[in-house]
């Protein structure tokens, strides 16, 4: 069988640009060379796309300033009629992509942006298409759109930058007094905790708003849940079709304070599992988070409510790829379950969750499972006819 | 067999002074290619060569070619490369590219009537080596005066389309200076814009220069910004107005006037002409924010040119009268300093997380122009807690469990050493500890404000780690001074030398302050690495 060019993307203009990096190389170590020619496409900060071997090494990129030794830049096209990426020189010339493995954090690379591009010049890639990608990353609307499935979400109200600019204090405090404090205030848009704030006292506000505005033009208030436990599960389709909609073990994620999970706490801290098994393919970046994975002493109901949730939401959303899913346990209210979010790229792929449980997977063996259900994918959208040539203008 | 190792030694040669040449080359850049400034460090260094010559000698009076051949592979593979180690790399711009290729040219030109020579008398092939390692460095200096027409019509060229294209876009200008605390009221400036005000420009990092701020205009200026914060580096008399015929200005920040470059500028008064070119530039009722703290700031709000402009003083030091936004009480803590904040009397508890007295004042000339333009005092408050560190510029880190560092790693200036000490004293810790090679480019106050800080490190800081020799002896004789305070003192060469004593008697609880990283053309003894 001929071995498939997969592009794993990564890096972008994103606030999370190093753990893309680090999920990325997780990734690249834990594929099967023998089935696959991986080809690393990095996109630099300043937006720029390059493949080239000091890619592989991870002390590359702290020294990284747009020295291109050993690099090549190269682009990718809307058209269709490029099967690949087009090295930027004076006679460009084509690398051959089968597969791209989107392996982006944050904006543009999770926001449906990169997957409208790739959609344009009809390419494959694993993970959730624009819509899934756009609608995950928008916090305001997910939990709109989660509450109309009839799950609960905790209330929050948008903040935006307009508003602020406004200079009207009492009038944005007044928006969010029904929902009492402390609050958490966070950008719409971002993920990995980044401009995340609990907001004590109606005099706070406008630190926890001015910390927001740094990154998003959106905040979202949001009533604190005091007590709480947050339950993580991971889901993919798998390509059997027998199989279909999958869910992994649970986790437990273990934070620091009383801030919720914060951005130390995921990528700087270290901790690592707590199941005390040893990890399988590289290290750092969200494998590397303080965890409980598949607690035993976790209520068998509210575990498999956790479960058969995210596999409802990633059906009715048609995802694709492994998406992971957020719950927050209120113990104050008799352990009821609020959806949190979900990460349709989740850092290192959250497959530190699917080495355990009845459906075990190494993941090498998830890694060909999204490539497989990808290439899937491809071929189901291929049927549908784009042209119907010229009627109207005849 | 003679000519063929005469042949092989030529190529391996050259090699070797194509590698040395980066060498040199690397120094000239960090001497912002002013021949002048870089032939002085030459000679005050003894950066010729001594290793080839040697090597040549030898072979010469050995009359052994092949010793000269192996020598000359073995001294290239010893040659570093600049472009990956050092502290400043060599970053070889276009520039950088042209002059080392002009500069190889040039040798091989010098080289040429000896190549020719050498065919009658072998001695002239000895003769040419000894005299092109010796000339390597100089041939930058030639090399640059030879490319200084092209390279001016270049900038010009570069500096017509930016100042185009700033005036197409004309944002909202406010254009800062001082002889300290620019860069970092630049900094708090353009993010405190960006989120009070509205998109704002502003070159990050220490870019104050006119080519560097052109090239950030061409390369980064999105024609949608409404506003601008501009440092401006006061390297001559009239570089100032120079880069407002770039980026025209609506406001002003002067931080201070110190007698520091008086080798460019000649006198203090100088300096304070040079600095008020952006008070002049002003138009009428621009606002003009001065340090009320420092006598040069304070001294321009009396000049006819600020009668025309809205004039707002700040400061720490309340007695001196007239501030219009000032700071008490401050607190410094692990993660930032608290304060009250007075604006025009009226008091606000404030916290920022950046750290000592020069920080506030710093934050006190950004509060000042926000209220000139009319932003809501909760918003600034909101948003200096949320300000983020700045590199390398004093800031307080704990890295591991067992210690707490306190990064002041750029060049620095009397006040800012005199904060960073003070800083270290109040971070909570067991043992104090100060690294430093001392502050440099003081002119003839050097020897006077090195002695008389190292008289203060000796009080706030339990130990100092003095690095390298330039200012050495100041230091020596501020602890000798300072007879009462308890601090000792250890000397070591260079920076990773300090790094390994540090290792060596670290303790639980060691506060370290790294204050003043100099570029690697002060500190090391570089004279026998040539």
């Amino acid at each position: 069988m001929k071995k498939l060019n997969i592009a794993v993307l990564f890096g972008g203009r994103s606030l999370e640009h190093e753990i893309s990096v680090i999920s990325a190389l997780q990734l690249i170590k834990a594929m099967d060379s023998e089935l696959y020619n991986i080809i690393p496409l990095y996109v630099a900060l300043s937006g720029k796309w390059y493949t080239g071997d000091p890619l592989y090494e991870k002390s590359f990129y702290s020294r990284f300033n747009g020295e291109k030794e050993g690099l090549e830049e190269v682009l990718l096209l809307g058209d269709p009629n490029y099967r690949g990426v087009v090295k930027k020189k004076k006679f460009p010339e084509l690398i051959s992509v089968d597969v791209f493995f989107l392996a982006f954090h944050g904006m543009y690379g999770e926001t449906g942006a990169v997957q409208g591009l790739l959609e344009l010049a009809d390419h494959c890639y694993v993970g959730a298409d624009v819509l899934g990608s756009a609608l995950s990353m928008n916090k305001k609307v997910m939990k709109n759109f989660v509450k109309g499935l009839g799950i609960d979400v905790v209330e929050s109200v948008p903040l935006y930058l307009r508003e602020w600019d406004s200079n009207n204090f009492q009038q944005l405090k007044e928006k969010v007094h029904h929902l009492g404090y402390p609050l958490f205030v966070k950008p719409n848009f971002l993920g990995s905790s980044v401009g995340i704030s609990k907001c004590k006292t109606p005099e706070d506000l406008g630190k926890s708003l001015a910390k927001v505005f740094k990154y998003d033009t959106v905040a979202l208030v949001e009533k604190s849940v005091e007590q709480l436990k947050e339950i993580n599960v991971s889901v993919f389709r798998h390509p059997d079709s027998h199989q279909g909609v999958v869910s992994s073990v649970v986790e437990i994620p273990v934070s620091s304070g009383d801030e919720g999970l914060t951005y130390e706490d995921k990528y700087l801290r270290g901790g690592g599992k707590k199941s005390g098994e040893e990890e399988s393919s590289g290290s750092g970046g969200m494998a590397s988070l303080t965890r409980l994975i598949d607690p035993k002493d976790l209520d068998p109901n509210l575990r498999d409510k956790v479960k058969s949730l995210g596999e409802k939401i990633y059906r009715e959303m048609d995802l694709s790829g492994a998406v992971r899913f957020d719950f927050m346990v209120d113990l104050q209210e008799n352990n009821k379950l609020y959806f949190n979010e979900l990460n349709s790229i989740p850092g290192s792929f959250s497959y530190y969750l699917w080495e355990q449980g009845d459906c075990a997977l190494l993941y090498t063996e998830l890694i060909d499972l999204l490539i497989q259900s990808a290439l899937k994918r491809r071929k189901e959208s291929l049927r549908g006819k784009r042209e119907f040539g010229f009627k109207a203008l005849r | 067999m003679m000519s063929i190792m005469i042949l092989l030694s030529s190529l391996a040669s050259l090699y070797f002074f194509r590698k040395r040449m980066l060498r040199y080359l690397r120094y000239f850049q960090q001497e912002q290619y002013l021949s002048g400034s870089y032939l002085k460090w030459y000679f005050s260094h003894f950066a010729f060569d001594k290793r080839f010559t040697a090597l040549v000698a030898f072979s010469f009076f050995s009359h052994n070619l092949l010793i000269l051949f192996l020598g000359t592979l073995f001294l290239s593979y010893c040659e570093e490369d600049p472009t990956k180690v050092g502290k400043i790399k060599l970053n070889l711009t276009q520039r950088a590219r042209r002059l080392w290729k002009m500069s190889f040219f040039l040798l091989v030109v010098f080289l040429l009537p000896f190549s020719v020579l050498s065919a009658y008398d072998f001695k002239w092939f000895f003769l040419a080596l000894f005299m092109a390692v010796q000339l390597l460095p100089l041939l930058f200096v030639v090399a640059n005066f030879l490319l200084a027409p092209e390279e001016k019509r270049q900038q010009n060229r570069f500096f017509r389309q930016a100042a185009k294209k700033y005036r197409e876009v004309a944002p909202f200008t406010v254009g800062i200076t001082g002889s300290f605390g620019k860069t970092s009221t630049k900094h708090i400036l353009g993010e405190m814009m960006n989120v009070c005000v509205g998109p704002t420009f502003w070159p990050e990092k220490g870019v104050n220069a006119l080519m560097g701020v052109t090239r950030l205009i061409r390369e980064k200026l999105n024609p949608l910004y409404t506003h601008a914060v501009i440092e401006m580096g006061a390297y001559r008399m009239g570089s100032i107005a120079k880069m407002i015929s770039l980026t025209p200005v609506n406001a002003g920040i002067i931080t201070a006037v110190k007698p520091i470059h008086l080798d460019r500028f000649g006198s203090l008064e100088n300096v304070y002409r040079a600095k008020s070119e952006l008070a002049r530039a002003l138009p009428e009722g621009g606002i003009l924010v001065l340090n009320g703290d420092q006598e040069g700031p304070r001294r321009m709000k009396d000049e006819d040119f600020a009668k025309k402009l809205r004039v707002f003083l700040y400061g720490l030091e309340s007695e001196k009268g007239d501030l219009f936004v000032a700071a008490k009480n401050l607190l410094i803590t692990e993660k930032g300093t608290t304060f009250e904040l007075l604006i025009k009397e009226t008091s606000y508890a404030c916290f920022i997380p950046l750290w000592g007295k020069a920080a506030v004042s710093n934050a006190l000339a950004v509060v000042a122009m926000l209220v000139a333009l009319e932003v809501s005092k909760e918003k600034i408050i909101a948003a200096l807690a949320n300000l983020d560190p700045i590199d390398n510029r004093l800031r307080v880190q704990k890295i591991d469990e067992a210690t707490t560092y306190i990064h002041d790693a750029y060049n620095s200036n009397p006040e800012g050493f005199e904060t960073a000490l003070e800083v270290l004293a109040a971070v909570p810790g067991k043992r104090k500890i100060l690294m430093t090679p001392g502050m440099i480019e003081l002119g003839e106050f050097q020897g006077k404000e090195n002695t008389r800080l190292a008289s203060f490190a000796k009080e706030k800081a339990d130990l100092t780690i003095f690095v390298g020799e330039v200012n050495r002896k100041f230091f020596e004789d501020g602890f000798k001074v300072n007879k009462e305070a308890k601090g000792t003192i250890a000397f070591v060469k260079d920076r990773s030398a300090a790094f390994a004593y540090f290792y060596a008697h670290k303790e639980e609880g060691d506060v370290l302050l790294m204050e003043n990283d100099l570029p690697d053309l002060y500190e090391k003894n570089l004279a026998w690495s040539f």
